[in-house]
């Protein structure tokens, strides 16, 4: 799942990638606004972390509020890859443990927060069902312009499709070549049983096509990194974008630093 | 399949379309110059002509008698009777290590000998040995005296063959023809979903993102 480690020499690729999905998913937005978003996939490493990473910069850099969500409470991967270790996840927001300002931390990338989840939670799908996290997707996306969920692949655990009830749509990462026919078909099966709204499909690991394009195009007056990019220096690249449109986002609501909106589940 | 996804598939089984032909070329390459021994082919040229009566010009009648009898001694020459005979004659057991070919067109009365084998000097003695015999054994058996030798058999001083290059090019064109069926058969076999297309055409979505390799 978290490929990221290794050298980034495209990235402008992958983030101009992620911004045409962004894109994509706002134009669905017109009739249904979508605010929550899901990422899930039919089986294991197919690249949900990454995409879901991808997409929530893309959607902070167009200068939104954005808040990452590990869903994925069976084999947690955002935290490790964002290198963020917060004291209080998702868990303990539901319980009533923590309150969503101390829970959601900021990352490197401007407008874009991230929201744990603890390790070795017992019973993931249950706490996905209840009233309480439907409650707390309400509150998220008050809060936030964009929620956007990294949960297990569909085809193994049942958490996408259960949170996917709740939330406004939902993104199937397909990594042609790893997932079966069968596999996918199953479920894209689950999550219409489940009566989620899936938006579309989302594939990675592709190979690039028109990256010439955009190489010759960008690299006027871009010079491209060849060397190594190290992960931290990631969000900082992604971030420029954002630094440089000097407008406030819209919906932001005294978010800067951690003074994360008010509020929380009870 | 299309023509276009075959090529998509060949470019991206690049290595093997190109591997396996070359090895298969290069193995047939090593076999055929290596193994297999140089052969030599000799021939000699029969003319068969009968006369009906001595001393008169040739009339249409014995040309036409001498053409079916070309017939006749070409497969004669073929006969086990006519090579058993040749092949003591020049102090073998059998012919079988020499390939004998007859020629003969329809409207000549020309046969033409050819016989193949590993050595060049054993080759021109047995052709001209079965020219010999056959005559012989026809006289005997038709009791005619016609056919006449027209050309006897050189010692070849090249080798005809084997068709080394023909053997490549055809172990190259085996080898690219079982390179694209394991390909096929391993796509047709692949129960994977290959492309973004078909995950879209699998679940009725469309494709919103296409993620790029992250380099």
């Amino acid at each position: 799942m978290a490929k990221k480690q290794k050298s980034a020499t495209n990235l402008l690729e992958v983030q101009n990638a992620a911004k045409t999905m962004f894109a994509n998913i706002r134009f669905q937005s017109i009739d249904n606004e979508i605010k929550t978003i899901l990422i899930t996939s039919s089986v294991p490493d197919e690249g949900k972390t990454t995409a879901a990473w991808y997409l929530a910069q893309a959607a902070a850099t167009a200068g939104h509020t954005v808040l990452l969500v590990e869903g994925d409470m069976r084999r947690r991967s955002l935290a490790s890859m964002l290198n963020l270790h917060p004291q209080n996840g998702l868990v303990a927001v539901l319980t009533g443990g923590a309150n969503i300002r101390d829970a959601v931390v900021p990352t490197t990338v401007k407008g874009l927060y991230f929201l744990d989840a603890e390790p070795s939670v017992p019973n993931p799908a249950d706490l996905l069902a209840s009233k309480r996290m439907d409650q707390l997707n309400d509150v998220l996306a008050e809060q936030f312009d964009y929620v956007i969920y990294d949960t297990p692949p569909v085809g193994t655990f049942i958490d996408a499709a259960v949170l996917g009830r709740v939330v406004d749509g939902a993104i199937l990462v397909v990594r042609p070549g790893k997932v079966k026919r069968q596999e996918l078909v199953l479920a894209c099966e689950q999550l219409e049983n489940a009566e989620v709204n899936v938006m579309g499909i989302c594939t990675t690991f592709v190979e690039g096509t028109g990256s010439e394009y955009y190489y010759s195009y960008y690299t006027k007056d871009h010079s491209k990194k060849k060397g190594d990019v190290a992960l931290e220096q990631v969000p900082q690249k992604a971030a420029m974008p954002s630094q440089l449109v000097d407008r406030p986002s819209s919906g932001v609501r005294g978010v800067g630093g951690r003074s994360v909106p008010r509020g929380g589940v009870s | 399949m299309t023509l276009l996804e075959l090529f998509g598939l060949m470019r991206k089984h690049l290595g093997l379309v190109i591997a396996l032909p070359v090895i298969f070329a290069l193995a047939t390459a090593a076999y055929s110059f290596l193994v297999m021994a140089d052969q030599y082919t000799a021939s000699t040229s029969l003319y068969v002509l009968t006369k009906s009566q001595s001393n008169e010009s040739i009339t249409n009648t014995d040309l036409t008698a001498s053409q079916m009898l070309t017939n006749d001694v070409a497969t004669l020459i073929k006969s086990s009777r006519v090579q058993q005979s040749a092949a003591e004659a020049v102090g073998l057991d059998s012919l079988s290590g020499y390939t004998v070919n007859v020629d003969s067109t329809t409207t000549t009365r020309v046969i033409t000998v050819k016989v193949t084998g590993t050595s060049p000097e054993n080759v021109a003695v047995v052709a001209n040995q079965l020219a010999k015999t056959v005559d012989s054994i026809a006289q005997q058996v038709m009791d005619v005296q016609s056919i006449n030798v027209i050309d006897e058999a050189p010692v070849p001083s090249r080798p005809s063959g084997p068709p080394r290059l023909m053997y490549i090019a055809v172990a190259f064109l085996a080898g690219l023809f079982i390179a694209i069926a394991i390909i096929v058969i391993a796509d047709m076999a692949n129960t994977r979903v290959r492309s973004a297309e078909e995950a879209a055409e699998l679940t009725g979505l469309t494709v919103i993102g296409r993620i790029p390799v992250i380099k």
